[in-house]
């Protein structure tokens, strides 16, 4: 239809016409407030530049630099991707004998490649653990890139670049969405502004690069070059996307832990730190009733019922604690022998805080030391009534 | 039975689709999203062609492509925190209503002695979209709600973004093709 139309002035219009709509439905849209910052550390964190590279920090400083490895991986990719519309066009012409135009053909192999990319990225996104699935789609997509470079004209070029943009949008969308649940809501603007400014500048650089290169070396060693530097630029960063799942499960398990969800970022990544994994088997007691208590809980993963012993010896059920639940906080509260046993049922993964880091969490939030205080004294009063109504 | 199992396949492919469904606000999102995406493709492929028509020079073409990427990698990091401090929505219609206003500007373009006007167009165009990107990415979790489905929503997404890529320039090169005919019968 827009073939009747003419002149790329229309193309201005209708894009022009598509920021309208889009701004129309902005209009009718609901956004959820966001979090709101509460504590000290968050009202500190003013002045324009340090707000602003909060983003960088969280990407580049924090989260044991898997976030970084995400992010210098990404950039080995993009900045190929830089470069990829040029080489598609020399390749085409001057390698595949396709002319300039049929550049045009395989762009569009590449840009179908992204359309089952995005169906496959959605379909396989509640399937299978993102952390390995960035791993795999970022170092096909440069191997298979390369490909590109070593294929015969023909049919394979057309294949290579629809694999190449299948590939593209998996690492893409596992990659937003693994940045997406990994930061703060709070912080992701100014992450993706970081993110996205850092692949733009990799874009950029590729870009600037891939003419003199190919003036080099020709347009098949250069696709060599850029898939092979970004292979290399993945291999590096390997060990620390290895232990992504790892690290940033961590911090999104803590930051849907009630109690801790208002927390500020920065105490969090302190809490993180601190707390250690522990897997317990069906029946074992992680505390037990009278014992001195040195640890914080909180249930990662299972079940654990919590008992007390009155008198006579006969166990009476108080609670049964399950994923988010947190216990053990009265002994290193109130500085006294534990209340109550606490018995896995079933497996139990726990994350375990000892009680001088738990002070020290205390001392860092008003907020959180309230809320712990209230929890410990309603449970215990609920554990010795419990007791005294048995007697 | 083989057309029964290929709805099957074909269920489960769109599958992700659901994350949509009974959820207003993402379709709203999307669905704008998708028009204005499709129009980018659009304007990127024929702001290349009408600098060459006029000039007949690449490096034109690609000083204009680097007046156009270059406040992405300047503005991104810094814009970001406006999503972060800021009303979303306001500064996401503000930027929709800028970039709608440039497109309109670059009309005026279209001769030798007027291009000029494209550069700072262009490159006020994409500081208005290195305001919008952050603001769309962090909006995102808010709406789509169960974390679980963020990699379904983001997929979609990224669907819809390569349709517009295939569909936008193929459009784009029918329109600036028919009129150069044109203009040159």
């Amino acid at each position: 239809m827009l073939a009747l139309l003419g002149a790329p002035e229309l193309a201005f219009v209708i894009n022009g016409a598509t920021f309208l709509i889009s701004a129309a439905t902005l209009l009718f849209i609901h956004i959820p407030p966001r979090e709101a910052p509460e504590t000290a550390e968050d009202e500190q964190e003013k002045g324009w530049l340090s707000e602003t590279l909060a983003g960088f920090r969280f990407l580049f400083r924090e989260n044991d630099g898997v976030l970084a490895a995400l992010t210098v991986a990404f950039v080995g990719l993009t900045f190929t991707g830089g470069g990829i519309w040029t080489l598609i066009l020399v390749l085409s012409d001057e390698a595949f004998g396709l002319g300039t135009e049929g550049s045009g053909f395989l762009n569009s192999a590449y840009g179908a490649g992204g359309i089952l990319g995005g169906l496959a990225a959605g379909y396989l996104a509640s399937k299978v653990r993102l952390g390995p699935a960035v791993i795999w789609s970022t170092a096909a997509t440069s191997v298979v890139f390369l490909l590109l470079g070593i294929s015969p004209a023909g049919v394979l070029p057309f294949v290579i670049l629809f694999v190449v943009g299948v590939l593209d949008i998996m690492v893409d969308v596992n990659g937003t969405t693994i940045i997406q649940t990994g930061t703060p809501e709070k912080l992701l603007g100014r992450v993706f502004g970081a993110f996205e400014g850092v692949l733009i500048l990799a874009m950029l650089a590729g870009a600037l690069i891939v003419g003199p290169l190919i003036e080099l070396l020709g347009a098949r060693a250069t696709t060599v070059v850029f898939a092979v530097a970004g292979l290399l630029i993945f291999l590096t960063c390997l060990p620390r996307l290895r232990k992504m799942e790892s690290v940033l499960g961590v911090r999104m398990f803590v930051r849907k832990v009630p109690v801790l969800s208002g927390l500020s970022h920065a105490v969090l990544e302190d809490l993180v730190s601190r707390m250690t994994l522990e897997k317990v088997p069906d029946g074992t007691a992680v505390v037990s009733q009278g014992e001195v208590g040195d640890r914080l809980y909180i249930v990662k993963d299972g079940e654990a019922e919590v008992v007390a012993r009155g008198e006579d010896g006969r166990e009476t059920g108080l609670a049964t604690l399950s994923k988010n639940d947190y216990f053990g906080e009265i002994a290193l509260l109130r500085d006294v022998p534990r209340t109550a046993t606490v018995r896995a049922r079933g497996p139990v993964e726990l994350y375990a805080l000892d009680r001088e880091d738990f002070q020290k969490l205390l001392g860092r939030s008003e907020k959180l030391k309230s809320a712990m205080t209230g929890t410990s004294d309603a449970r215990y009063v609920e554990t010795q009534n419990s007791l005294l109504l048995r007697r | 039975m083989g057309t029964e199992a290929n709805v099957s396949v074909l269920g489960r492919m769109l599958g992700p689709y659901g994350v949509l469904r009974g959820n207003r606000n993402l379709q709203l999102l999307f669905g704008g999203q998708v028009v204005s995406s499709f129009g980018d493709w659009l304007y990127v492929l024929a702001l290349g062609i009408l600098a060459y028509e006029i000039t007949g020079s690449a490096t034109v073409v690609a000083v204009l492509t680097f007046a156009r990427l270059l406040p992405y990698a300047v503005l991104l990091p810094f814009s970001g925190i406006l999503a972060d401090r800021g009303n979303r929505k306001v500064l996401m219609i503000s930027a929709d209503l800028g970039r709608g206003a440039c497109m309109l500007g670059l009309l005026f373009a279209g001769s030798e002695e007027t291009l000029w006007i494209a550069y700072p167009l262009v490159f006020l165009a994409t500081v208005f979209s290195s305001l919008f990107k952050p603001a769309m990415s962090s909006v995102l979790p808010a709406l789509v709600g169960d974390e679980e489905r963020l990699g379904e929503a983001n997929g979609i997404w990224a669907q819809m973004d390569s349709v517009s890529f295939v569909l936008g320039p193929a459009l784009g090169a029918c329109s600036p093709c028919s009129g150069r005919r044109s203009w040159r019968s």
